[in-house]
């Protein structure tokens, strides 16, 4: 499914975007050819001044094939915010050409003079465009009116009225996708300040609750006398709560850090291998304590992946943490990870509690807790998960769960290979 | 007993954790921000700064490119502590700037801090 809107830092993201608008352009060269040849068949004219329908086909082929393989092979997301305007310039240019050979609307001029605008389209906002587009179009019609005098001519040709509306309107269509662009611009801001709140308030949370944790811990420890029974057992729900609230902040942290961190992706060649095993020499302790094996499926060698190091760690620590947390006493938690021709496969198991088939479609959607009875038992905020399918869908990857109740969980990660 | 200098904006959790270390038998200060920490650390001698990594005027970071310690004190062990999350470079940064440790403090108790400064001075 295509975003709402373009992260213009992700490569992956504008590569897609790329290679869907050159499909879309196959699309329609396609149906021009169809629509044109059918045309002819039923006895009608095309009328053809300078030049021949195959040369705008074969220049729209070429170009095609030239971007597409460009598209495929480049990671850097400048290049490809460059390759994005040079479509929209090959489309104006194309634009242009079939306007020259079939003696359009209007000249080829008129529609060149279109590209600057589409760049600055990007760039300006859209008062500054509706303000081009006005002046624009007004320009063009007083050079019209200025050549009529020029040539000594007092009438005014129908096709001058009807180059004016058309400049007027393609100027207006110009401005409108400006303002539409300058409006996901300002959305994407207003998303990072409102990320950026969360993540100050939820900051300004954690700060007392962790006095507040200080303060209970020492008296817990008896730093401030002996205490009975009762204030003990109390002492301890009240640490235990705050522990609870201040895992929530923590994870609500993560989330507001993950979707800051979203609109700046940073792929990076990373080690798989030397990951799944740095992440499970943290789990070990709390793994040793429940008396679990962990155990670990992984290749001889390095397995080199182009990826977010940070955001992918996050997922998989949450998954690893889940597999110790939900897997059974004594039981194993193993990791896998196989390198295929076209993926690259992680696995997380565990021989635990297991989720039942309902609660398995809505165990990656936000605030999701599933109500298996033993689960319950352990607290969270049910954020974890959410935050691995959004990390998944950075990557442009995969995640998959395979459970039964009692019997244990699965979750599969699938990689996509790019090609280098 | 050592002697451990606490450098944090947040009184309440600076008071925590003055606690902890003196019913430990260790002797401590407390300075309510970078710049006052500052002088303190440069003028005498700890065995252990506590150093909070978000103040005003002057942060953890700042702190740790103008200490003096050193040149002056180079057996001094600093501790810097957050209550954010604690992202790998900059914890490279606070350890590049002399640092030993980089902690959260809402995954530690006062008496675990404690815990983690002896083990350090041993």
């Amino acid at each position: 499914m295509v975003a709402p809107f373009l992260n213009r830092d992700n490569p992956e993201q504008i590569r897609k975007r790329l290679l869907l608008h050159v499909r879309v352009r196959w699309a329609v060269l396609t149906a021009l050819i169809g629509i044109g040849t059918g045309y002819q068949l039923s006895g009608g004219d095309i009328e053809i001044n300078r030049g021949t329908p195959l040369d705008i086909i074969i220049l729209i082929v070429s170009v095609n094939i030239i971007i597409w393989a460009a598209v495929r092979y480049i990671h850097s997301a400048s290049i490809l915010r460059i390759m994005t305007l040079l479509q929209i310039t090959f489309d104006l240019a194309v634009f242009s050409v079939a306007t020259y050979i079939t003696d359009g609307p209007a000249s080829p001029a008129v529609i060149l003079y279109c590209i600057p605008i589409v760049i600055s389209s990007a760039l300006l906002d859209a008062a500054a465009v509706y303000f081009t587009a006005i002046t624009s179009t007004a320009f063009y019609a007083l050079v019209l009116w200025l050549t009529q005098i020029a040539s000594g001519r007092s009438d005014w040709p129908y096709t001058y009225t009807s180059q004016i509306i058309f400049f007027g309107l393609v100027f207006v269509i110009m401005a409108y996708v400006a303002e539409f662009l300058g409006n996901l611009r300002r959305n994407e801001e207003g998303e990072r300040v409102q990320l950026e709140m969360v993540s100050l308030a939820t900051h300004q949370l954690r700060t007392p609750a962790t006095a507040v944790k200080g303060f209970l811990s020492l008296l817990q420890d008896g730093d401030m006398g002996k205490l009975n029974a009762d204030q003990r057992d109390f002492i301890h729900r009240a640490y235990e709560e705050n522990e609870m609230e201040l895992r929530l902040i923590g994870n609500m942290l993560d989330v507001a850090h993950l979707d800051l961190q979203q609109l700046n992706f940073h792929p990076e060649q990373v080690d798989l291998r030397a990951m799944i095993v740095s992440l499970a020499e943290e789990h070990k302790l709390t793994s040793t304590k429940r008396k679990q094996t962990l155990i670990l499926n992984i290749p001889e060698s390095p397995v080199i992946y182009r990826c977010d190091e940070q955001l992918l760690r996050m997922a998989m620590d949450n998954l690893v943490s889940n597999a110790v947390k939900y897997g059974t006493p004594t039981g194993n938690v193993k990791i896998g990870l196989r390198e295929l021709t076209h993926k690259i496969v992680i696995t997380i198991e565990d021989n635990g509690i297991g989720i039942a088939r309902g609660d398995q479609r809505k165990l990656f959607k936000r605030f999701s807790r599933v109500g298996s009875d033993s689960s319950s038992q352990v607290e969270g905020a049910g954020l974890g998960l959410y935050l691995v399918k959004k990390i998944m869908s950075i990557h442009d990857s995969k995640i998959d769960v395979v459970s039964y109740p009692g019997e244990g969980s699965i979750f599969t990660i699938e990689l996509p290979k790019r090609k280098p | 007993m050592s002697k451990i200098l606490i450098i944090d904006d947040d009184y309440t959790i600076a008071e925590a954790y003055k606690i902890a270390f003196e019913s430990n038998g260790h002797e401590v200060s407390v300075a309510p921000e970078g710049k006052t920490g500052l002088g303190v650390a440069n003028s005498h001698h700890f065995d252990v700064i506590l150093l909070d990594m978000l103040m005003p005027y002057m942060g953890g970071v700042d702190f740790l490119v103008d200490y003096q310690g050193p040149v002056k004190h180079p057996d001094t062990k600093i501790i810097v502590l957050t209550n954010s999350l604690v992202p790998a470079k900059s914890e490279e940064k606070v350890k590049r700037l002399g640092a030993s440790d980089y902690l959260q403090k809402s995954s530690l108790t006062p008496q675990k801090v404690v815990g983690i400064v002896e083990a350090l001075l041993k």
